[in-house]
């Protein structure tokens, strides 16, 4: 039988980074708690067994951009843990109910914009009804909008709509946002960026904004990273790399750790860098006394100091643990 | 003593199932950095490193802060909020990268604060080198109340209005943030005080280039409101260019119009007034800038905040 999660043992996920966390048989067995013992009138359009539920939330949610890692962190307690687990597994519910409203928007959005010649007009018009540039008839637009989604999202957050909350409990699910504020919605976003935007530029925007389709999301693309005019524009893109690290220096640093290690103080690093840090616990990992522990933990300190100065040591541990672990491609 | 462990140096990667996920190696690199050295330097929280941190009042089950430790002294640290709700960054919220903690966080500078040492609860991971200049880039920015933070550092999307929902959304947190922190900025929004703020964000908005409406020689002056208006901008260009920039007539955009005429009017001895029509007579050496008074400088707000309604057609 699993052992059930403590405050001490959430303690130790912390130290490894939450990466544990993923397979430790404790926190499964608590997600699993939360799947079984959730109230079926909250997700009751989830309509698979908790077992697929439970599959489903951790592979499609939990484990995806470490949202479990974060949840370990901001964990107070055990108690704390499962009340965060909880509002996770209701989101991940709301967000698996929201899979069809792109589409549906996009329809709604192109009959609205159709209605009414005197309100909007094409600018430039598309064999493809998403592609078509829509202005207003009032105040035509001269130019077009870009195609960067941060700049779309800063405009959709000042149009500053009123969306229809989720009501769990409902049977149907809502239409998001009520038909005036849509047309709001439309208006506002051609009259503020003074620009023509296409029907596909209205839905993703509302899309991005509020998340609500995660298979709209797009990679990031490295031409957005650079300077420019919105060079500075780039939340939701993930930086791996820490800017202004000489990664060769520390390559090297740390090829010259490893080679002037014994087999022992390897062994020992890899366990402090798998966030195991108590002597005793890492001597019994390793078969050997504390003290000797100890010893090898002291030649460490040694060697790690003579290789690099304090500021410069966490650099050439990551360069190690890159080369230990495997960077990949993505590091 | 065990002697059967022998190192393999030429396999230094794990299969792919046994791979740390993406953004790893840093927290473990710095965390096991920390526990080697913990012993012979001062266990403290120093400036740089993330930390969970406890709510005041110790409320059970309470939820930790996540926060960058930016300085300490023998009672209290100075943090940055960090926040997993990515949506909520504007420019004012610095990225930080998936590496640092395992998945990504931007920091949240106009809410920093100060919290006491007790409640510091477990260190994390600390920033990068990089991550931790650009945030002090950005605080620095934050302390001189600048409106635009600078636009070469991993931020957010711009606010272009008062009405942006990640607005309300900073002060709701800043006031939720207050069971874990004695905030350091009275106001979380205090950007959006600024003239010259809110015209470079709407012209940010609508793509138009603020040098194209006036003259280009007064741009960075009017961007950074030192602009004396009512000399210069005569108050029917003024209500062209809030017009043009699709800027509504609001209380906001009035009272940080009214500060800017009143704080920056200064006239010669002539009595003119290019801001309500009046023709600007030729400097002479005769001319010279007269000592104004507060009241001279409210009267002159007035006639030009009344002066750019009449142009609006405001009533």
């Amino acid at each position: 039988m699993t052992e059930p999660l403590t405050d001490a043992a959430l303690r130790r996920l912390k130290r490894s980074g939450g990466r544990q966390a993923a397979t430790d048989p404790s926190v499964l067995a608590l997600l699993a708690t939360v799947a079984n013992g959730y109230p079926h009138a909250r997700i009751h359009w989830l309509t698979e067994s908790r077992e697929a539920i439970l599959n489903d939330w951790h592979s499609k949610r939990l484990l995806k951009a470490g949202r479990l890692a974060a949840m370990i962190d901001k964990a107070s307690s055990v108690g704390a843990l499962r009340k965060l687990a909880a509002s996770d597994l209701q989101q991940y519910a709301n967000d698996q109910r929201r899979g069809e409203l792109p589409t549906r928007l996009f329809k709604r959005l192109d009959k609205l914009l159709r209605a009414d010649p005197n309100r909007f007009t094409t600018m430039l018009a598309s064999a493809e009804r998403g592609s078509t540039y829509w202005t207003l008839t009032s105040r035509p637009a001269t130019a077009i909008f870009s195609e960067r989604d941060p700049e779309l999202k800063a405009h959709v957050f000042a149009v500053s709509l009123k969306t229809l909350d989720e009501d769990p409990d409902a049977g149907k699910q809502s239409q998001f946002i009520a038909a005036g504020e849509l047309e709001r919605y439309a208006f506002e976003m051609l009259d503020r960026s003074a620009r023509a935007l296409t029907l596909d530029q209205l839905v993703r925007g509302l899309v991005v904004t509020y998340g609500l389709d995660p298979a709209f999301e797009q990679p990031p693309d490295e031409n957005d990273l650079g300077g420019g005019f919105y060079g500075s524009e780039r939340a939701g893109v993930p930086t791996l790399d820490p800017p202004d690290v000489p990664r060769d220096d520390r390559s090297a640093a740390a090829q010259r750790l490893i080679a002037s290690l014994t087999a022992r103080q390897l062994e020992v690093l890899k366990k402090f860098l798998e966030g195991i840090t108590n002597q005793s616990e890492i001597a019994a990992a390793l078969g050997c006394s504390a003290a000797t522990i100890s010893s090898e933990t002291g030649t460490l300190r040694a060697v790690i100091s003579a290789l690099a100065p304090p500021e410069e040591q966490p650099e050439v541990l990551h360069a190690t643990a890159n080369l230990l672990y495997g960077d990949g491609h993505e590091l | 003593m065990n002697s059967d462990i022998t190192p393999d140096r030429s396999d230094t990667s794990h299969p792919p199932s046994a791979r740390q996920p993406l953004g790893e190696h840093w927290r473990a690199a710095s965390n096991a950095h920390h526990a080697l050295f913990a012993d012979s330097r001062d266990e403290a929280a120093v400036s740089g490193e993330i930390w969970s941190i406890g709510d005041r009042a110790a409320t059970p089950d309470q939820a930790f802060l996540l926060a960058v430790i930016t300085a300490v002294s023998d009672e209290a640290a100075t943090v940055v909020p960090l926040s997993t709700e990515l949506n909520h960054a504007t420019e004012w919220d610095l990225v930080i990268p998936a590496q640092t903690l395992g998945y990504q966080t931007i920091a949240q500078v106009k809410l920093a604060g100060t919290v006491a040492l007790g409640q510091l609860d477990q260190r994390l991971s600390s920033l990068a080198p990089g991550s931790k200049q650009q945030l002090q880039e950005l605080l620095a920015a934050a302390a001189t109340g600048t409106p635009i933070p600078p636009q070469h550092l991993p931020l957010g999307p711009w606010v272009l209005t008062e009405s942006d929902q990640r607005l309300r959304a900073r002060a709701l947190i800043g006031e939720q943030l207050r069971s874990y922190l004695v905030p350091e900025h009275a106001n979380p929004l205090s950007e959006w005080h600024s003239l010259g703020s809110i015209l470079t964000r709407s012209s940010r908005a609508t793509g138009i280039d603020l040098a194209t409406l006036v003259d280009a020689s007064v741009v960075e002056k009017l961007r950074s409101d030192q602009l004396d208006l009512f000399s210069t901008l005569p108050a029917r260009k003024m209500a062209q260019l809030l017009s043009t920039l699709r800027i509504p007539w609001t209380e906001r955009v009035r009272d940080a119009l009214y500060r800017v005429v009143s704080a920056r009017y200064n006239p010669t001895d002539f009595a003119h007034g290019s801001a309500l029509g009046r023709r600007r007579p030729r400097r002479t050496q005769r001319s010279q800038r007269a000592h104004v008074s507060q009241q001279q400088r409210e009267q002159a707000a007035g006639e030009y905040i009344k002066a750019v309604e009449r142009e609006l057609g405001e009533p």
